[in-house]
């Protein structure tokens, strides 16, 4: 559906996209996952004909994006950073107007806007000016836009940024709604919701692709690691010996900054939980907490960039 | 075509939920009612006393009226138009629906003239509001108003091609004041640009003559359609529109 060959873009001197290459099929779920300037909204701005690569292609069902945007933007439904509102207008009108561009046929403008202003929860502030709504329902009525002409692909870009933990989730649950028949590229920084959303993830930096992980492989990044942290009521040098020894685990150590703390790295995948809990209750620590460490994105990256680093070498 | 008109309609919408489409059409009205009125009483005098002397009055309804009339519409254009041109783009630039206009199904091309027409439309409804003057002058006099037609023909011409600078200015930058002081700046330029001819070779005058704005305006101040002028305006809208259009291409970068 959607196939992207050796794509770089330079923005004078600083290269924005290099070499960027993938393929999407019908139906999929795609995730841009990277930090700030990695160079996922360029992408997704290439891919949506708002920006024009510096060389490489672009071909949207088999249409090139450069040759044939009209075709292309036909397709596809695109939500910007920054949802493109006019904020003097009423979300019914708003809509109605980018039916039109988006040459809606005149019968279908109605029944569409009515199907995406109920898929989108906008039914009790269909009436009211696009200004004075709160950052989570503009994010919607931004959706509904995307959605109005019915298209084949979705790109949403960061479609969560900016909203309460609810909001969040309410989206969510839509674009999973929308996912089937459709195909979705998505980006964000947030390591689970690309997980918990996307089949397949795109990992970017500096604007080059840093991995391409199926979401199963990526979920190792999230619980499969082995790496633990213990709170105890006291924690000493005796605790950490005990713990040494046992023959999986790699380092252990205090977290510097938390009173009583301690981290556990181990090796494989066998899980020694039960483990560590029992030596800590047999020597009479009392566990406070227990938990797998939280794996942030810049962990994630750090991983990925070394053990690129490594294979270089 | 169709998807431009989709544009223009909304952005002449737009005009009217802004106070700016009224305070466009208020201002015009007063400024012009104003002048209107002055030149209607002066003209009455001079006939009051040419009929107390006994001296044949020359001066007629159009050239007395009409014509002095629509030197004032035509400086006021000169105010006006940077004002309703200076948001047409830069205003989708700043508010990022720019991204929404380039990825509709809708060319570069399409979106400029659309925004064209937005305030050809809003300017061509302010000249049929002054419409009133002529006609009062109908009801009472004998005005020529094949004249008076022409010189509307004319002025529509006129603020298209100064709607044409205001918009080519609006695609360059995302701050409407700079896009308003850039138009008004150019078409001041474009208007004194003869005053510049009388100093030069003869090749050069007649090069400025041509270039000149308000040169081309004077057939339709007679009364005549002509085509020379016609084409030359014409001309001069769709450069500054295909400008315009590189202008957001370029943007995109895909030039």
């Amino acid at each position: 559906m959607i196939e992207v060959r050796n794509l770089i873009k330079n923005y004078g001197a600083i290269r924005a996209l290099d070499d960027i290459s993938f393929t999407l099929n019908k139906g999929e779920i795609l995730g841009f996952l990277g930090p700030n300037g990695a160079g996922k909204t360029t992408t997704m701005r290439i891919i949506t004909g708002f920006i024009s690569p510096s060389s490489g292609t672009v071909k949207v069902a088999g249409y090139d994006v450069v040759e044939h945007p009209i075709q292309v933007k036909k397709k596809i439904g695109y939500l910007p950073e920054t949802p493109p509102l006019y904020n003097e207008m009423t979300v019914s009108k708003y809509l109605k107007y980018v039916a039109e561009l988006k040459d809606v046929h005149k019968d279908r403008i109605s029944s569409n806007i009515d199907k995406v202003v109920e898929l989108c929860g906008l039914k009790d502030v269909k009436d009211r000016i696009i200004g004075n709504l709160s950052k989570g329902f503009k994010q919607r009525t931004g959706l509904a836009q995307a959605l109005i002409n019915d298209p084949e692909i979705l790109i949403l870009d960061e479609p969560t940024s900016g909203l309460d933990p609810k909001q969040i989730i309410e989206i969510r649950n839509l674009i999973k709604s929308l996912a089937g028949e459709r195909t979705i590229i998505l980006s964000s920084h947030i390591l689970p919701e690309i997980q918990m959303t996307c089949e397949s993830v795109i990992i970017l930096n500096k604007g080059k692709i840093v991995s391409v992980e199926h979401q199963k492989n990526l979920s190792k990044y999230l619980t499969g690691n082995n790496s633990y942290e213990m709170t105890l009521t006291k924690a000493d040098e005796k605790l950490l010996r005990s713990i040494k020894d046992l023959d999986k685990v790699l380092d252990v150590g205090f977290i510097s900054g938390k009173d009583n703390a301690i981290y556990i790295d181990a090796k494989g995948h066998d899980d020694i939980r039960a483990q560590l809990i029992k030596i800590a209750i047999c020597n009479n620590y009392e566990v406070l907490e227990f938990k797998n460490k939280d794996v942030t994105l810049e962990d994630v990256f750090l991983k990925l960039t070394t053990q690129e680093d490594v294979n270089t070498i | 075509m169709k998807r431009s008109f989709v544009i223009a309609k909304k952005d002449f919408k737009t005009y009217f939920i802004s106070p700016i489409g009224y305070l466009v059409l208020s201002s015009f009205l007063l400024v012009t009612g104003f002048m209107f009125y002055q030149r209607l009483l002066f003209f009455v005098r001079q006939s009051f006393i040419g009929s107390q002397t006994g001296e044949p009055v020359t001066a007629t309804l159009n050239d007395a009226i009409i014509k002095p009339l629509y030197g004032t519409i035509n400086l006021l254009f000169l105010f006006l138009i940077p004002l309703i041109t200076m948001r047409l783009i830069s205003e989708e630039k700043k508010q990022k629906t720019m991204e929404l206009l380039l990825t509709c199904p809708i060319s570069s091309g399409q979106i400029v003239v659309g925004k064209f027409l937005s305030a050809l439309f809003l300017i061509t409804l302010t000249l049929v509001c002054t419409l009133t003057y002529p006609l009062i002058l109908y009801i009472g006099g004998n005005p020529d108003m094949g004249q008076v037609f022409t010189m509307y023909i004319g002025l529509v011409l006129l603020s298209a091609c100064y709607i044409s600078v205001g918009v080519f200015w609006s695609t360059l930058t995302e701050n409407q004041i700079i896009a308003a002081v850039l138009t008004f700046i150019s078409l001041l330029f474009l208007w004194i640009i003869d005053w510049g001819a009388q100093n030069s070779s003869q090749l050069m005058t007649s090069t400025i003559y041509y270039i000149s704005i308000m040169r081309h305006f004077e057939s339709f101040g007679e009364g005549m359609i002509n085509i020379k002028d016609t084409v030359y305006y014409l001309s001069f809208c769709s450069i500054a529109l295909y400008l315009s259009y590189l202008g957001i291409e370029k943007q995109r970068g895909s030039l």
